[in-house]
This record gives structure tokens, sequence and C-alpha cells, in this order.
């Protein structure tokens, strides 16, 4: 029973992934990969880089992030990605469909507690 | 000491213990693997190169030993943490799809070369009755193995859903396996050949296969497979073997021929 709990949850936050990463840019202005990881794990996301990488080059294939490299003081210089116009314009429509679809399950929530 | 090689992670050089280098090539190689199908994959791959330059970087002492490549790999995340996540499975699903229409051989459930399992892959059938059609071409026409041979040295090898380090375990088992077979095959199409021969049965030689194979060579036969078994446990399994044993199949073929030759000359 438990394990089906963390099954599900752990579902919610993979959905949520990629609306998670494109917010903590947006609020950071720029990360590079172990930045993004570090804020992730803040918000109970475990994720390692592998997935990461495919899904930053993903969302810059998209339109939304850039890169630029910045030198790391050690070892080979690092890619730090930031959410571009385009990226900005399509997060704040995502904002909204979360908060419309936020305020449906809380509603629901509320209902059945309301009654039990 | 342990030996060490210097070798370059995303531009930097580096120095390794040999099997800390050994482990990082495997890893990478699978990755490789991992992302094909996925137009970005040689953005990633440099990425993760670099991650893993920068991790390995780190690094205060002399070489680069296993635990820290093993440190830095678990950063990355495994392939099977890889695999289980959301978004590879797309790509997993979609290389998948294009496996099945391919020709290739297929290491994963391979006995000698992972001919028969690549054509089992292909036709979607079951590899025992592969690998059953090709024995039975062996044992009555013995140079039907130098096309398994080609076929060997010309199909491109093609991994499915394991990564490399399971298909190198299924490997090293089977491979033996298989080999021990052939060799019985071949010095027993051999031996009864010739005994049957010298009985002067010349058209049907073949009911004298399995006797003679156990009364009078089965010493010889054994000492073969252990010589093979030595041979490709010194050398792992590679296009090297492949070549050994077109080798030997032909001079197998050769010796029977002259055999053959002499015999006839004989009577």
């Amino acid at each position: 029973m438990n394990f089906n709990i963390e099954n599900k949850a752990s579902q919610m936050r993979k959905g949520t992934l990629e609306f998670c990463i494109l917010l903590s840019l947006l609020e950071k202005g720029q990360m590079y990969a172990a930045d993004i990881i570090a804020q992730l794990q803040t918000m109970n996301i475990e994720i390692v880089e592998g997935t990461l990488y495919p899904l930053l080059s993903r969302l810059k294939k998209e339109g939304l992030l850039d890169y630029t490299w910045e030198e790391s003081g050690q070892g080979p210089p690092r890619k730090y990605y930031h959410v571009n116009p385009e990226g900005e314009g399509f997060i704040k429509q995502l904002i909204k469909q979360w908060k419309d679809l936020n305020q449906s399950i809380q509603s629901l929530i509320s209902n059945y507690e309301k009654n039990h | 000491m342990k030996k060490t090689t210097d070798a370059r992670v995303s531009k930097t050089l580096f120095t390794f213990d040999q099997d800390a280098l050994e482990h990082l090539e495997g890893y990478l190689n699978s990755l490789e693997e991992h992302f094909k199908g996925n137009e970005d994959a040689p953005e990633i791959l440099e990425d993760i190169e670099a991650s893993l330059a920068e991790k390995l970087g780190k690094s205060k002492s002399e070489s680069i030993d296993l635990k820290i490549v093993t440190e830095a790999i678990k950063k990355i995340g495994t392939l099977d943490e890889l695999a289980s996540s959301l978004d590879s499975s797309q790509t997993a699903k979609e290389s998948k799809d294009s496996e099945k229409i391919k020709l290739a051989r297929d290491p994963a459930t391979q006995w000698i070369g992972g001919v028969a399992s690549g054509f089992a892959r292909y036709f979607d059938i079951e590899v025992m009755w592969v690998r059953i059609l090709f024995a039975l071409l062996l044992f009555f026409i013995p140079t039907s193995s130098v096309v398994y041979a080609l076929l060997w040295i010309f199909m491109s090898e093609e991994a499915s859903h394991l990564n490399r380090k399971e298909i190198d375990s299924l490997k090293n088992q089977r491979w033996y396996l298989g080999l021990g077979i052939l060799i019985v095959l071949a010095t027993s199409t051999i031996t009864g050949l010739i005994f049957a021969l010298a009985f002067g049965n010349m058209m049907s030689s073949f009911g004298a296969i399995i006797p003679t194979m156990f009364v009078t060579r089965l010493p010889e036969t054994l000492f073969l497979i252990y010589l093979a078994i030595k041979l490709f446990r010194d050398h792992q399994p590679s296009k090297f073997s492949a070549v050994a044993y077109v080798v030997f199949m032909l001079l197998t073929n050769l010796l029977l021929a002259i055999s053959l030759a002499s015999m006839s000359m004989h009577f």
C-alpha cells in the first residue's frame, strides 16, 4: 500500500518536472545543471543529471530556454540556462493553467473533507 | 602499483587506473546506446561528459580510481535510473520499434556470434528453432559453417534491451557453450567422415558419426574444447574470435578435403 502511494506521488512530481524546472529558472535568473538538481531536491524531486540534460536540450529546442557558457574556475566551462522572452510568456500561460487546475482540485478536496 | 592510462574526458586530460577507465568507457558506450534515436544525442552526451570531467576534476588524488568514477556516474545516473525516467521512456520505445525491422546480431541471447538470435528476433520466432536449423545444416553440410561465419562478420551487432554490462556477462557464459557445440560438431563430422571412408562406406557416412566420435575421438574432442575455452578466455570475445572461427572452420574443411583425397587415392 505504501509503495503505491509513493509511486503515484512520484508520478505526480514527474508530471510537473518541466514546470518546476522552468519556474526555478525563472526565479533564479540562470542556473547550471547541478544548481537545478539541488533546487529540485529542496522540492523533494529526485532527478539525476542524465535525465536532466535531455530535458534541457529539448526545452532549448522548443525555444523556451537559451544558455550561455560561463567559466567555472575549476574544470570545463558550464552551460548556464535561462528562460528567454518566449519561454517567459509560455510559463505565464502554464501558471494560469496550473492555478485553474489547482482550484478545481482544491474544491474537490474541500467538498470531500466537508462531508467526512 | 596499478597500471594507469591518460585519457581525455571532454578536452580535459586525466590519469586513470585501468579498471576505472574501462568502467567509464563502458558507461559512456551504454549511454550512447541509450540515447540512440534521440536527435539531441550528441549534445546530451557532450553535456554529460563535461559534467563528468568537472566531477573528476575535483578529485585530489594522483590518478582517478574506480571509486571516483563510480561516484561521478552515480550523480549522472545509472542506466537503470535513466531507463525508468519519464523523459527517456519515449525514446526507448522508439528505438525498440526500429530494432524490430532491423536484421542484426543480438548479443543479449547469443551462444556463438548472435546470428541465430538476430534471425529469431527479426522473424519473431523462438531462437531455439533457428539454432536447431543451423545445427542440422552444419551437421549435414559442414561447409555451411562458412555461411554462418560470413553472416557473423557482416551482420552488425545490436544490443536489444540490456545494457552493455549485462550483455557482456551473458556473452561470457554462453560463448563457451556455443563454441563447445561447434567443436564437437566439427570434429565429429570430420572423424565420422574419415572413419566411414576408411570402411569404404562413402555415400552413407553419416551413420558412423556419433559412434566413432564417442569411441575413438572423445579424448581428442575434449582436449580441443579445453583449448578453445582457454583461448577465448584469454581473448575477450570480439571480431578476433570471429576471424579465429573462420580460420578454424576453413582449416578443418581443408583437412577434410585432404583426407578425402588421400583416402580415395588409397582405395
